[in-house]
């Protein structure tokens, strides 16, 4: 029953999101525009990094490719559900503007993670799933039914993993209300994720496991298609993203009580 | 004197928010790291060339980008098409007896400064920790031709984003446009591979461009890795390519303040 009024409400606020971006012509545009940069720019940026080597870190030249694709997928659907309220969040913890998402008779972190909707982000989505099928046909990839259903739900897993993330440095801010700007870090950290996690391991083990849950949000849907995922992978990530979803929810109403509601 | 008086006001400014400093620093800090651990991983831990270049030229190019990303990158785009025309605060600078285009450029300057503080400090740590990885001029001429180089970086980079951020005149929403330029920038930059590293054509058409002389060049001149000639080169290039957005930019400056309407979106 909550479920269902939940999904309303998300449902009715897709359709604000929609009719304000709609609104202004230019607006609408440009974000397409904005949007289709970004989306093309990890897989420039990889074909360039690639060009002068074949076999990388273990994995081949298509392969590291295909990684992306992954991760334009996930992080498009990131980019669309939650990056714009993220970045929103920033403004509200600095402005001390969070008070009126308490007022609504609604879940205060659900409305403040989810009520702006990165329309245009759908481009980004649908460029990832083009260049993943290109790719994916080019490394003789097929996927059964069972499959899909797996890499839906490890994708769904990865951006809870994200959001979770997210949050937890986010709502720092709480005590630091000045540093609105740490959101940007976000999107250049979350970038780390286009890369096998073997490559870290080379230079530092230690980084590898401070990057590991990055990491596993593209590592695993990948090795679900490749059919060499084992069951530790998919209890690493689904656990993963469990324990840091509970952790962003304790902290969450943790730092709610420092919340001064003062704007910096 | 007005422009010092900007330029210590804004370096007040600048310094009072020195946290967020810190931040947008990490930003230039955490893409070169990235792609120097990539580097490192691709050779093998350095132990072969990629083009001709050694661990300790890839490591010395992307630890050098850490303090050009930080200390030469103009971000008056912003500051220009969404803060003062998007916002509708531009009726307040066209009132002012100073040109809009030298008050953004000095204002910016405190905070190039204290942004490229951070990266030098964190470069002179990378060079006491992994001395042998850094590999930078020591020849006095050099050194001073390659201050003239990195400050008139800066006033490429400025020049063209200060062109970008007036088109806001005719888009409002001129984010399409920024982010479209800011792509062409970080490849035809340098910022994601050295341009040596490119496909050939690619590095042809980088080199048409104005943003290696903002980024790629003046790294290559502190790396030691110009001659005399080349550094004069990179000069001549750099002070036409000023001249060149300049001119665009007075061009587009008098059509576009009769079209702003002063009305915030």
């Amino acid at each position: 029953m909550i479920m269902k009024q939940y999904i309303r409400v998300y449902w009715k606020l897709f359709f604000l999101n929609v009719t304000s971006l709609t609104a202004y012509r230019s607006g609408l545009i440009s974000n397409l525009i904005s949007s289709t940069v970004w989306a093309l720019f990890p897989f420039i940026s990889i074909f360039l990094l690639t060009a002068n080597t074949p076999v990388l870190f273990g994995w081949r030249r298509e392969e590291v490719i295909f990684l992306s694709t992954m991760y334009a997928v996930y992080y498009g659907v990131f980019q669309m559900v939650f990056a714009k309220n993220f970045l929103r969040l920033a403004v509200l913890i600095n402005t001390g503007e969070i008070e009126s998402f308490f007022l609504k008779p609604i879940d205060g972190q659900f409305l403040v993670s989810v009520s702006r909707v990165g329309v245009t982000a759908f481009v980004r989505v649908i460029i990832g799933i083009g260049f993943g099928y290109f790719f994916g046909k080019q490394l003789g990839i097929s996927v059964s039914f069972i499959d899909g259903i797996l890499l839906l739900i490890a994708l769904f897993c990865s951006l809870m993993l994200l959001y979770a993330v997210w949050m937890n440095i986010l709502l720092f801010l709480i005590w630091n209300p000045k540093l609105s700007n740490l959101v940007e870090v976000l999107f250049t950290i979350s970038g780390m994720a286009r890369y096998p996690s073997n490559m870290y391991r080379m230079v530092n083990e230690t980084l590898m496991y401070v990057l590991l849950p990055l990491s596993l949000t593209t590592v695993v849907p990948v090795k679900i298609l490749f059919h060499n995922i084992s069951w530790q992978d998919y209890f690493l990530l689904g656990g993963v993203s469990i324990v840091l979803c509970g952790i962003a929810r304790l902290f969450w109403l943790f730092a709610m009580r420092f919340y001064t509601s003062s704007s910096s | 004197m007005r422009y010092v008086r900007i330029f210590f006001l804004n370096f007040q400014e600048a310094f009072s928010e020195r946290g967020r400093s810190v931040v947008w620093f990490l930003i230039a800090l955490f893409n070169p790291l990235l792609y120097f651990v990539f580097w490192y991983a691709a050779t093998g831990s350095g132990n072969h060339n990629i083009a001709g270049w050694s661990i300790q030229t890839i490591s010395s190019y992307y630890f050098l980008l850490i303090i050009a990303g930080s200390l030469f990158q103009s971000f008056a785009d912003e500051q220009i098409g969404y803060w003062h025309i998007y916002q509708g605060r531009l009726t307040n600078y066209l009132l002012k007896p100073v040109s809009y285009y030298a008050m953004n450029f000095i204002s910016e300057i405190p905070w190039r400064i204290i942004q490229g503080f951070f990266g030098v400090i964190v470069f002179l740590l990378m060079k006491l920790f992994f001395g042998n990885f850094i590999v930078m001029t020591s020849d006095v001429q050099t050194i001073v031709l390659c201050i003239c180089i990195s400050f008139l970086a800066y006033a490429v980079s400025y020049a063209v984003k200060a062109v970008i951020g007036i088109s806001a005149f005719w888009l409002t929403d001129y984010y399409g446009l920024a982010e479209g330029v800011s792509m062409i920038l970080l490849i035809s930059g340098g910022f994601v591979v050295p341009l040596r590293f490119l496909p050939s054509w690619i590095e042809k058409i980088a080199l048409l461009l104005p943003f290696p002389y903002a980024m790629y060049f003046p790294i290559l001149a502190w790396m030691g890795k110009l001659s005399v000639g080349e550094l004069f080169q990179v000069i001549g290039m750099q002070i036409m390519w000023i001249l060149l957005f300049f001119g665009l930019f007075t061009v587009l400056w008098k059509k576009g303040v009769r079209e702003y309407s002063g009305v915030s979106q």
